[in-house]
């Protein structure tokens, strides 16, 4: 008998083993990045220019290349992904094509960053004539991130209750008018948690942006969406990679930057969500 | 006459909404087309034998594509990986899953989201900066950036995945069970690894498969910390290049057009297989929890 | 539920209105552009805009595609001259191969090469119309070193080819320790990698088939080969002449056993004596060269640009 409970704390004690190691590691990326990193914050950090090779100055421009990216990341994600999801909860029924939608988003979340940067050079940056350009490069994240969108917009409609619906038709509205005006602003918590995430992911994404709109450096800043940009997570890697001994100042402000950029909008996101989940808590 | 215009204009918005709801499906394969069509380009040009059953990659001067050397760098990191984010992995999951109390539960799922968040790039960066020398020093090699640095930061990339996922299979056991097993006289623990788990079994694979779909295509970490040396080998303190590590740091190097270009969608199409299939499977068996 | 929509969609337009203001005021620091150099860096439009003259090349673009060996110095030149004669400057790697196409296809302004264009890339070229124009930009010279513990003073060629390429496994066939020889190279994308397998592991080229051992170290830059070199024993490896330091363990090199050994340096790059050298230049299409452009060449053939390519390890031409 006694074995046995000896066992049994045995095992417990690797379990829990096994969370500490993990809750270790992130806190301790965290806590090294902010140590390390905070140093180098500053307003010439954010808001100057690279100089002397990248190793002193400011990451300004690739904070604002990022932004851009997540703003037209966005706006090409959302509509499509929400009409999509429309599409797949109110419209299609249990059809077999339904099913095919369902397995293709699960693979196209599945497939590797690089092999969407390597689509959006061959299909936007070439085929299409974008070149390398910002414009390029925020269709390419948006395509990667509308598993994300779609899947999220549909479980808020699907959250939303059929009287509703019932409702709204039996007054008569056609089925668009209730998904739009009944529907849609019930679901819209759910759809802006999954599009924030969406979005933080989109920032802190390099494979898919080498190709499509990446720049090593640029003085001065892009002026069309047909201009290429610099981003952070790239600035990042060049640092880390290619500049020979920078500072280690400027890499881990960097890299602090870019956490906190994709930090900030998972938190938002989770925030929402919990604040959804807190509501329905009370509602039921 | 209102009614008419009522009518196409719904009809209008119903194929607009089709349109965009098989947006999936027309991507995918438009990606596919793209990739396929660039290999054959490739195939075309050099023998896709050679390219299958090569052991050199050494695409510039000397144009010889082989897709062995990749590979085997590719598995040799997930295999590491795997093994390192399996224990790890399902460990936690129990833990969080089944022995922690509430409270716990609830600020370690948050930690564990964050390192999902966590860009690959700063992963590999964190890599450089402090796994990448500790390698090194620990095992006294020339060089610290290995195939075990790359094993060690995507098991963690990969972790997320296999703890979410597995975590809500052992939730989905039903309590019942639980209580059968109590009854019957069983320890905490043993109902755990003898009911709970294999209750679970399927959904915990489903989250290994899946975390296997991470690794396999990760690239801006192995590009970042497992030195790049597309060779063969047979140990985790040496130097590999991956499939994904191929393409993020030659692509930008190639004339386009050239054979060099489409090779590189040649092995792009091959990691989009490798993922495609291990996603597959990851359905199918996440496919067999909804059953349960 | 609206309120957190509300807070979504502020967040959402100040994310917007941030990168509009701060792009706007930058851009007018930048086209309205400072005497002093700085550009917006303070970001604060008011100063730079106060500061009223506008520079010579404001509004112009400038591309600047090509070789990673030119990349950094690129890099440099580009911010130099930005902050002196302004402009939109971009500045991409690629390396030479994909330079020269771009500029063939007329994507880009100008091709940075750390080789000379092809025949073939000049037929390419007259069939779209493009005269290229060569201009030399600076020297590079390789030096290969070893770790401390490695007491050769000297190496052939024909003995480097045989250390990469594996055929000489130990030091000791060298005349040094009997320990195995590790290997340090670039990636197979650094353009300095490329030279070297041509030029010294092919031997120009009479030799297609040699490549790289399979068990050479491929690494990123040349600071992290002369890194690892420093800390580890029995290394060879190689890196350009800008980032070698006097206490490191160099090698003279020979042409073959019967000539003169010689150690790289400025004058032996520059009299072509060093064998490990090569050209590094920038091209422009003749005909149809923008003044950005021109401004840009005669910039970096300058005394300034010339002592920026230095700095970063070149030798300059002039």
């Amino acid at each position: 008998m006694k074995k046995r409970y000896l066992q049994q704390k045995i095992f417990y004690g690797l379990l829990l083993f096994c969370t500490l190691v993990v809750v270790a590691f992130v806190l301790g990326i965290i806590i090294f990045l902010i140590v390390k990193g905070v140093r180098a914050i500053n307003l010439n950090f954010i808001l100057g220019f690279p100089e002397n090779g990248m190793r002193e100055g400011g990451i300004f421009p690739a904070i604002l290349g990022t932004l851009y990216l997540m703003i037209g990341t966005i706006i090409f994600a959302l509509p499509i992904g929400i009409f999509a999801a429309i599409y797949i909860n109110e419209y299609a029924g249990k059809s077999k094509i339904t099913r095919i939608i369902r397995l293709s988003i699960i693979n196209m979340s599945g497939v590797p960053s690089v092999v969407f940067g390597l689509f959006g050079l061959g299909f936007f940056v070439l085929f299409l004539r974008f070149g390398k350009s910002i414009l390029a490069g925020s269709l390419t994240l948006a395509l990667m991130i509308l598993p994300v969108i779609i899947t999220s917009t549909e479980e808020a409609l699907k959250s939303v209750s059929d009287t509703y619906r019932q409702a709204s038709l039996a007054l008569g509205a056609t089925k668009w008018q209730t998904i739009y005006k009944v529907v849609l602003p019930q679901a819209l918590p759910g759809i802006i948690t999954g599009s924030v995430i969406g979005i933080g992911r989109a920032a802190g994404e390099t494979a898919p942006i080498i190709f499509t709109v990446a720049a090593f450096s640029q003085p001065g800043l892009p002026k069309s969406i047909l201009d290429q940009a610099m981003a952070l997570p790239y600035h990042l890697y060049v640092l880390a990679t290619q500049v020979t001994n920078p500072p280690e100042d400027m890499l881990w402000g960097t890299a602090l930057v870019l956490l906190f950029l994709v930090l900030f909008f998972s938190v938002i996101g989770s925030i929402i969500r919990v604040r959804q989940r807190l509501k329905k808590r009370e509602l039921s | 006459m209102k009614s008419k215009l009522n009518n196409f204009k719904n009809f209008l918005i119903t194929r607009f909404i089709f349109l965009n709801g098989i947006i999936s499906i027309v991507v995918l394969t438009v990606i596919l087309i793209f990739l396929v069509y660039n290999s054959i380009k490739f195939f075309s040009g050099y023998p896709i034998f050679d390219f299958l059953t090569g052991t050199r990659w050494s695409p510039t001067s000397t144009e010889k594509f082989g897709l062995l050397p990749l590979l085997a760098g590719s598995t040799l990191i997930t295999v590491g990986a795997i093994i390192i984010a399996l224990p790890l992995g399902v460990g936690a999951a129990i833990y969080i899953g089944e022995l922690a109390p509430r409270a716990v539960r609830e600020t370690l799922k948050p930690v564990i989201e964050i390192l999902a968040t966590i860009p690959s790039v700063v992963i590999g960066f964190i890599g450089i900066q402090l796994i990448v020398p500790l390698i090194k020093r620990a095992f006294g090699l020339p060089i610290g950036l290995t195939a075990l640095a790359g094993s060690i930061m995507l098991a963690f990339m990969s972790l997320p995945t296999i703890i979410s996922i597995s975590e809500d299979a052992i939730n989905a056991v039903p309590i019942k069970y639980r209580h059968a097993s109590l009854a019957l006289g069983a320890t905490k623990w043993e109902t755990t690894y003898k009911v709970v788990v294999p209750a679970a079994k399927s959904g915990i694979v489903a989250s290994i498969m899946l975390g296997l779909g991470r690794i396999v295509g990760e690239t801006m970490t192995v590009l970042m910390v497992t030195g790049n040396s597309p060779r063969i080998v047979f140990s985790w303190l040496q130097p590999v290049r991956t499939i994904t590590a191929t393409i993020a740091a030659e692509m930008g190097e190639t004339v386009r057009g050239g054979l060099h270009f489409s090779s590189l969608f040649a092995i792009g199409l091959v990691l989009f297989i490798i993922t495609f299939l291990i996603n597959f499977i990851a359905d199918r068996f996440i496919g067999r929890i909804r059953k349960m | 539920m609206l309120r957190i929509a509300k807070i979504f969609l502020s967040l959402l337009m100040l994310t917007i209105i941030f990168s509009f203001v701060f792009s706007g005021c930058s851009s007018n620091s930048q086209s309205v552009q400072t005497g002093n150099g700085k550009p917006g860096t303070d970001g604060s439009s008011d100063e730079s805009s106060d500061n009223g003259a506008g520079k010579k090349f404001d509004g112009k673009t400038l591309v600047l595609t090509g070789s990673t060996t030119l990349l950094e110095v690129t890099n440099n030149w580009a911010e130099e001259f930005y902050k002196e004669f302004g402009g939109r400057i971009t500045v991409n790697g690629g390396g030479s191969g994909e330079g020269i196409a771009s500029l063939i296809n007329g994507t880009t302004d100008i091709a940075n090469s750390s080789r000379n264009i092809k025949d073939s890339e000049i037929k390419n070229a007259e069939e779209n119309g493009i005269t290229i124009r060569e201009i030399p930009v600076l020297y590079d010279g390789i030096a290969i070193i070893a770790s401390e513990n490695i007491n050769i003073e000297e190496v052939t060629l024909e003995q480097l080819a045989k250390i990469y390429t594996g055929e000489i496994k130990r030091w000791s066939e060298l005349g040094g320790p009997d320990k195995e020889i590790i290997l340090f190279a670039r990636d197979t994308n650094s353009g300095t990698g490329e030279y070297f397998l041509e030029e010294i592991i092919q031997r120009k080229g009479t030799k297609k088939d040699s490549d790289y051992s399979q068990m050479t170290i491929r690494l990123n830059s040349n600071a992290e080969i002369v890194n690892n070199i420093s800390d580890t024993d029995n290394c060879i490896g190689y890196v350009g002449l800008g980032f070698v330091k006097p206490e490191m363990n160099i090698l003279y090199i020979k042409e073959d056993d019967s000539s003169q050994n010689v150690m790289p340096s400025i004058k032996s790059v520059r009299e072509r004596i060093y064998p490990i050298s090569r050209e590094l230049f920038v091209y422009a299409d003749e005909n149809n060269i923008s003044d950005i452009a021109r401004g840009y060449i005669d910039f970096i053939l300058s005394e300034k640009g010339q002592s920026i390519g230095a700095e970063a390890g070149f030798v300059p031409v002039k």
